[in-house]
């Protein structure tokens, strides 16, 4: 033990050389807060560094490599698949100095910013000149666009605009071997390998992204914000296919069910229908007559399904009234029972009505409440088993409860995740979708990006035979007293 | 012996095979594996002309025959379609349920879904549309060894495993052969035209573009081309020195307005005529800029550049100057939204590539010193000897390329030493 705390002691000397004694963590106290992101899952670091600079990051790097212990990039830990959890201890590399938005240009319509940035503050800073980013998850308010591109985060707005990787130009990027380089640039298109793209999405396992260009979008000239409400979750779903079918793809088409719809309106008084069964939030932006010409066309097939009630915002305030209650829903569940287990699928849209079904049939099964929150248009599902951590094999059942809910996804053409990740929370499902040719393949990323587990280890694959079993086993071992799920 | 696997004036030197599926393509990368022989994945055969020599070229795997489509759900806007599919017959299928793949390769009744991605294929889609690879939600590919893996689904939003497909969509079939592809697809326009005007110079253009960038128009495609290249479409400038051409779409009020809006951009600037086309006019004028993929000549050069939108405009009015100084005549097209420009051209070896004066010397100069990348599509076979075609990359991205070329295919069996993971680091 005194070996160790010695290595430990000389461990924080070397890195406090490099970002100062006051930006490395290690007391119990401090690490505590980083042993924990927005998922179930629990890991401790030994030591919490928070860097300022890319060749900080690089020299943390080499001091990490040489003392073979794993490095895990950290945004602002918001994320619902323990991807910012050190799960085999090691260093935690904090992005909460990196907060600068370094350039805006409004010409070329790109910001470069460093990877600690919250989302929303991008959006607010460069709405002064028009623009906007895109992607806008739930935690926009919190979440970093560090964070971001390790998860290729969604959002509601991702319908028509698309997710992280489709409005990121390039990285500035630290290798494994502590070289800083850039993946991409200021540039739309290139030549050779996008390794941008490959690294988007990588959950921090291939590289440590300290910079970033990013492309802003023209604020529309228009938006219009409508709220339909159906007397079943069938009937809202047949509306959403019957959107897109008729080749409309507004900016957000999300859908709540009755225990979200109650949940929202006892939090927040959005306005929402009692006794509906769903209700569709749809927003189109653009051109004015763009959107009034696709909102009469939308208006009509909702027409078509039924509803009990088409509510269009007349102003922002309206609009802003209308979004609290999708936005706030999360927290609100807290009104229905002690916690939520949120998990996140994707499936074709077209089987919107007959997963929903099964999913409605599970519940009653399992005698276990799921409100489900789905960003309906790209059929990515959020259904939220609600339970009480405190009953004994509660949480043993909700958690068995999500992989079926996760296998009837992958059954109706879907995948495993929509926008939260595998992490740790999936990593033992990817069977389900993958074969071990395929994980092969993908795990072989690692060894051409010469990263040896240095970076975020323990992430995306399964750890043991890919047994549900041993996977649930696995994570109900790392769900502590008083948890919050 | 087809003359569509042709390579710099060779033919594969032990045959070709003509995969009918992924198993028949997984059996022949695996028994020929061993051997390690320089195979050559081939598509249409449209852009076999890129990439550098290869030291040997001993077979093709034409994966013609592998061109159905899988499942085209035209309810949910995705399709999975085999490698081997033209993008015509792809696209005429989409069409009849009022669908589109927002890509449009040159050459698309021979050009294959396989080789378009594969190549990064150019196309005029993309002011909006943005990338290819925004387009493709999963992949199926057989690695050099024979494995078949897959990423990706038939899904459109998806962070499940590692996004496999980028590495393969601009990869030139060096990592392995796409043998399934997913698409998200993107409802036609309901009315559709484009607007014609007039320019004086490349400045105006880099106006007028910029013009249309910052209002709510919201084009399809954006284009500029100069006279030389006005000519080889057969398009009258009605005096002009250049064409500014925007593509519009929409439903009726939408399309109409967005005429407008050009319209006064284009009083504002007081160019020098306006015209608005559609129906077969605008389809072949476009079909033509899209088809013109250079000079079919023994000293022909063919470039595309990349650049961001202003980076752009500076760029190809300082390229221009040089082309006119040197009195060469040089076809041009740029995309200002997007930042590339193509430029085409056809002289004597001798001017080509004269250290240190030579004409692509000059040309690579002047891009470098606008911080901007090129690669060279077309080049006489005699050049590729001693000329970097591929452009530059940091070192840092060239490590890991050659790296990622080492990994899943370490005995480079697919398209040796074409591809710029192979060129080395420097």
């Amino acid at each position: 033990m005194v070996g160790i705390e010695i290595a430990r002691q000389k461990l924080i000397e070397q890195l406090a050389d490099i970002v100062g004694y006051n930006y490395v963590l290690w007391s119990e106290a401090d690490l505590l807060v980083y042993e924990y992101d927005g998922s179930i899952d629990r890991g401790n670091p030994v030591i919490v560094v928070l860097p300022k600079t890319a060749r900080e990051i690089a020299t943390i790097i080499k001091v990490c490599r040489a003392n073979s212990l794993p490095v895990v990039a950290r945004g602002a830990g918001t994320g619902l698949s323990g991807g910012a959890i050190a799960e085999h201890g090691g260093v935690v590399v904090a992005m909460s100095r990196m907060t600068n938005i370094l350039e805006v240009n409004k010409t070329d319509r790109y910001a470069v910013v460093q990877p600690g940035v919250v989302n929303l503050d991008l959006s607010t800073h460069v709405a002064p000149f028009g623009l906007y980013y895109a992607p806008d998850p739930s935690s926009q308010r919190a979440c970093t666009i560090g964070g971001n591109i390790a998860e290729n985060s969604g959002g509601p707005h991702c319908l028509a605009y698309g997710v992280t990787t489709n409005h990121v130009l390039g990285m500035e990027v630290v290798l494994a071997d502590g070289t800083i380089t850039w993946f991409g640039g200021y540039e739309r298109d290139g030549i050779g390998y996008d390794l941008r793209g490959i690294t988007i999405g990588s959950e921090g396992t291939l590289a440590i992204v300290t910079k970033i260009v990013v492309r802003l979008l023209r604020l529309p000239e228009y938006v219009k914000t409508m709220l339909m409400s159906f007397e079943t979750v069938e009937d809202a779903s047949g509306a959403v296919t019957g959107i897109i079918g008729a080749g409309m793809i507004p900016a957000a088409i999300e859908m709540m069910d009755h225990f979200c719809i109650k949940a929202a309106e006892e939090a927040v008084g959005a306005g929402y229908p009692e006794g509906a069964g769903a209700v569709l939030l749809v927003e189109l932006d653009g051109l004015l007559e763009s959107v009034e010409e696709e909102s009469e066309e939308i208006e009509a097939i909702c027409r078509e399904f039924g509803p009990l009630e088409i509510k269009v915002a007349t102003d922002s305030n309206e609009r802003e009234k209308l979004w609290s209650g999708r936005k706030g829903v999360l927290g609100a569940l807290g009104r229905l029972a002690p916690n939520y287990y949120l998990v996140d699928g994707t499936i074709p849209r077209t089987k919107l009505v007959d997963v929903l079904k099964q999913i409605n049939d599970l519940s009653e099964k399992s005698g276990y409440p799921i409100a489900n929150l789905l960003h309906a248009g790209d059929g990515n599902l959020h259904p939220s088993i609600l339970f009480d951590e405190r009953k004994p094999g509660d949480v043993e059942n909700i958690l068995a409860l999500g992989a079926e809910i996760l296998r009837i996804c992958v059954d109706a053409g879907g995948v495993l995740s929509g926008e939260h990740g595998i992490g740790l929370e999936k990593q033992e499902q990817m069977p389900m979708m993958f074969t071990d040719e395929d994980m092969a393949a993908m795990s072989l990323l690692k060894i051409a990006f010469n990263t040896s587990d240095l970076f975020n280890p323990g992430k995306i694959f399964p750890t043991g035979a890919g047994c549900g079993d041993i996977s649930q086993a696995k994570a109900i071992a790392k769900v502590g007293p008083g948890a919050y799920i | 012996m087809t003359t569509k696997h042709l390579i710099d004036g060779r033919n594969p030197s032990k045959g070709s095979f003509y995969p009918n599926d992924v198993l028949e393509l997984s059996e022949i990368l695996r028994e020929h594996h061993n051997e390690a022989p320089v195979m050559v994945p081939v598509g249409g055969g449209t852009r076999l002309q890129i990439g550098a020599l290869m030291p040997r070229y001993d077979y093709a795997l034409d994966l013609s025959k592998m061109n159905e489509i899988v499942t085209h759900n035209a309810e949910d806007l995705t399709c999975i379609v085999q490698p081997g599919i033209t993008l015509e017959r792809l696209q005429n299928v989409l069409k009849e349920r009022g669908q589109f793949l927002a890509i449009d390769t040159p050459l698309p009744g021979t050009a294959t879904v396989g080789g378009t991605l594969a190549s990064n294929a150019p196309g005029y889609l993309r002011w909006q549309l943005a990338h290819m690879r925004d387009v493709v939600i999963g992949m199926q590919v057989v690695l050099p060894s024979g494995t078949i893996t897959k990423s990706g689904g038939p899904v459109v939003k998806n962070v499940s495993g590692y996004d496999m497909g980028r590495l393969h969509i601009g990869g030139y079939g060096t990592l392995g052969v796409i043998s399934e592809v997913s698409f998200k697809l993107t409802p036609l326009p309901r009315r559709e035209g484009s607007v014609v005007v007039g320019c004086e110079s490349m400045k105006e253009i880099n106006e007028f573009s910029e013009r249309i960038y910052d209002s709510y128009a919201m084009p399809l495609s954006l284009a500029g081309i100069n006279s030389s290249m006005a000519k080889n479409l057969g398009v009258d400038l009605q005096g002009s020195k250049y064409l500014g051409i925007v593509r519009l779409g929409g439903r009726d009020k939408a399309y109409d307005r967005q005429i407008t809006i050009t319209k006064e951009i284009f009083d504002i600037i007081g160019l020098s005529f306006f015209e608005v086309i559609e129906g077969d006019s605008c389809r072949l004028l476009w079909e033509s800029l899209r088809d013109f993929t250079g000079y079919d000549l023994p000293n022909a050069v063919s470039g595309r550049i990349f650049s961001t939108p202003t980076g752009l405009n500076n760029l190809a009015i300082e390229l221009i100057k040089y082309f006119e100084d040197i009195d060469a005549e040089v076809s041009i097209v740029v995309q200002p939204g997007f930042g590339t420009m193509e430029f085409h051209f056809n002289r004597s070896t001798d001017l080509l590539y004269k250290e240190p004066f030579g004409m692509m010397d000059e040309i690579n100069m002047i891009v470098k010193n606008n911080s901007s990348n090129i690669n060279y599509e077309k080049l006489p076979s005699n050049l590729k000897r001693e000329f970097n075609m591929w452009g530059h990359v940091n070192h840092g991205s060239q490590v890991i390329m050659t790296s990622l070329r080492d990994t899943y295919d370490p005995t480079k069996i697919l398209n040796r030493g074409r591809y710029i993971a192979d060129m080395g680091i420097s």
